[in-house]
């Protein structure tokens, strides 16, 4: 079946120090913009969630895996709070969207071993990233407008809403050029 | 037991001033540093006592453990959710082994801000201070033993108490049920928060010698400096291990550095020509080395073009090559001085004359502040060595040579290994590969810091890191070890 809205591109690129915000500029570190560009192909408004909600390294296949989605999110949470409501942008009927992440080089990731003690994981994007797996979610109704802590039932998580898409970023040889290369 | 704050990410600096934004900067707030990782936060109040500071207080003298681990905001948390996804801050209950810990956004969403709800929808600022005090009141409720089960009551609560600091320091309050967040500009109120004192420059303050050397903290050579030190602290965990007991002593000698600088011209002249530059050039050479596949011609011209430009920089400055030289000397000397010669040499206390007396001072200055002062040693070492190689390019316009790629090799590979530094046998693989990946990529290289390693090893555990090397292609198998 042909799913409502595809990824047409996917690019990573790196950016010039005129284009980050003085924070991160003094970072020290390298900075990238991931650029999704969506088309909704039918013919009715979509939400799609706008966010980067979840992030993994499989480090066997050296893929970064970017969810704009919460389709594998875990049932339960080790944090405290609750994590804030996903921004969502409306996609008009046959229109395309553009939506542009930050991401950092290094991203830390925290590791836990078996025995429960915790270590940062660093993963560069020039050098431990082969592949960047996008996926985005999205659904024809609008997502809740306020999340009232008093209600009986408030999402911690937007697991199962909306449909996914996937669409893939490979590095070339020279890491040059940064292009969608598959679906 | 008290607050910790991580030390191994490197953003310590921005936690404790938010603690003392809390406490509205009384001076009883202080940090000491038990282990290489960790600040730990101790209070005694010397102002008078508001809630905020009464809070802390409580959380700082009680038996539990809180740590506050400051990161940046593409840091991705142990359930996969970026920090983003919690409005920069979140906290994971303590265990039996682990303490509470809170995670905190210190780059406020890369500089974008993160912004909530007010009581009439409007959105205002989410100040790093509040989400701060916001996830600290969640420890305090867990402490207390009313911690509710359910998530939402757990917001509830711990908003009850982020308006109460609000209001203690005249801020919009926010929903008190309202659970919305995003980042960037608020619609009200602008992204300001009133603070107790002036913040620190965002991720400037660490590098404060060469901002007042250079005038600016944006400087090219100032941001390159930091852009290698953030690069090569994260490496791993070894890099981190090695580099923070350098960095920890640098906070503590940098002020007093600059202190001088801002009242000495000749001194901080002397900084900006024989000390800055020189390790902006030296960073650039050493990459340069390391990133080359051999000691190729390729190479010693793009080393040469480097010296060549600090060399025509001095020329500019009306620098003599015998000026030059002196500067040379005296890092050497200093290098000398504060690593194994010690006690035999003894160094110039004063900032008089410069720059003779520059490396001089800056040994006098850092050997009473700390014992891991091996670091500087090495740094010095390595200046001298530059400074050497323009010396002979200023006088008979000798380019770089064969023997001063060896000399500059056996350096790199003579990384400064703390006492402090806690080196497991356990990481040493992992570790290992990533030195061999990244930093150590020519095999002569490998083996000269292999060799330098061993010297240092504990002996128990010797024959398993040379059983390592040799798998991960450091040392040959029967490869003499002795340094």
């Amino acid at each position: 079946m042909q799913e409502s809205i595809e990824i047409t591109d996917v690019r990573l690129t790196e950016m010039a120090v005129d284009q980050m915000t003085p924070v991160m500029a003094q970072s020290g570190v390298s900075w990238y913009r991931l650029t999704l560009t969506v088309r909704n192909r039918s013919h009715e408004p979509i939400h799609l969630m706008w966010d980067i909600r979840r992030i993994r390294y499989d480090a066997g296949r050296r893929v970064l895996v970017v969810q704009l989605s919460e389709h594998d999110a875990p049932n339960e949470s080790p944090m405290v709070g609750l994590p804030m409501p996903p921004r969502y942008r409306v996609i008009g009927a046959r229109e395309e969207a553009t939506i542009v992440h930050p991401l950092s080089s290094p991203i830390t990731f925290l590791e836990t071993s078996a025995d429960g003690a915790r270590r940062p994981r660093y993963v560069r994007l020039a050098e431990d990233v082969n592949s960047i797996e996008c996926t985005v979610a999205y659904e024809t109704e609008p997502p809740p407008p306020v999340i009232d802590l008093t209600a009986r039932k408030v999402p911690d998580q937007w697991r199962g809403r909306g449909t996914t898409v996937t669409a893939s970023w490979k590095a070339s040889p020279s890491r040059k050029e940064r292009k969608k290369t598959s679906e | 037991m008290t607050i910790l704050i991580d030390v191994f990410l490197g953003n310590h600096a921005m936690v404790f001033d938010d603690l003392l934004q809390i406490v509205l900067c009384d001076p009883g707030l202080t940090t000491s540093q038990p282990t290489p990782y960790v600040l730990q936060v101790a209070y005694q109040q010397k102002q008078q006592s508001v809630a905020s500071s009464s809070r802390m207080l409580s959380l700082v003298n009680d038996a539990t453990t809180i740590l506050i681990i400051g990161v940046n905001n593409t840091f991705v948390l142990p359930d996969g959710n970026p920090i983003t996804a919690f409005g920069g801050g979140v906290s994971m209950p303590g265990t039996l082994t682990q303490p509470i810990t809170i995670w905190v956004d210190v780059t406020e969403a890369g500089g974008h801000g993160y912004h909530v709800r007010d009581t009439d929808g409007a959105t205002i600022y989410l100040p790093r201070p509040v989400t701060v005090y916001h996830e600290l009141a969640h420890a305090y409720h867990m402490l207390l033993g009313d911690f509710p089960a359910n998530k939402q009551a757990r917001e509830v609560q711990a908003i009850h108490d982020e308006n109460t600091f609000r209001a203690q320091i005249f801020i919009p309050l926010r929903h008190p049920t309202d659970h919305y967040g995003d980042t960037g500009a608020p619609s009200h109120g602008g992204q300001t928060f009133p603070t107790c004192k002036p913040v620190y420059p965002g991720f400037n303050w660490d590098c404060i010698v060469a901002s007042a050397a250079v005038g600016s903290p944006h400087a090219p050579q100032v941001e390159e400096l930091r852009r290698a030190r953030r690069e090569y602290r994260s490496l791993s965990l070894w890099a981190t291990l090695i580099s923070e007991p350098v960095l920890d002593l640098y906070r503590k000698f940098s002020p007093g550095v600059v202190r001088d600088m801002n009242t000495d011209p000749a001194l901080r002249q002397a900084m900006l020509l024989y000390a800055v530059q020189p390790i902006f050039h030296l960073v650039q050479i050493a990459e340069s080395y390391l990133r080359a596949e051999a000691d190729d011609d390729e190479l010693m011209a793009a080393l040469d073009r480097s010296v060549g430009e600090y060399v025509a920089d001095l020329s500019k400055a009306g620098v003599s090559p015998r000026t030059l030289a002196t500067a040379a000397e005296g890092a050497a000397f200093a290098a000398r001085a504060l690593g194994a010669d010690r006690a035999a040499a003894a160094v110039h206390a004063s900032h008089g004359e410069m720059p003779g007396d520059l490396y001089g001072y800056l040994a006098s200055t850092i050997a009473p502040k700390g014992s891991e002062a091996v670091g500087y040693a090495w740094a010095f070492e390595g200046i001298a060595l530059f400074l050497g190689q323009a010396v002979a390019k200023g006088v008979d316009q000798r380019g770089v040579t064969p023997a001063f790629l060896d000399a500059l090799g056996a350096w790199l590979a003579r990384l400064p290994i703390p006492t402090g530094a806690l080196l497991s046998i356990a990481d040493a693989r992992v570790e290992l590969k990533v030195f061999a990946e990244r930093v150590f990529t020519r095999p002569h290289a490998r083996a000269q810091f292999a060799q330098h390693l061993l010297a240092r090893w504990p002996a128990a555990s010797v024959p398993e890191l040379r059983s390592l090397f040799s798998d991960l292609h450091y040392l040959r198998p029967d490869h003499d070890t002795t340094e």
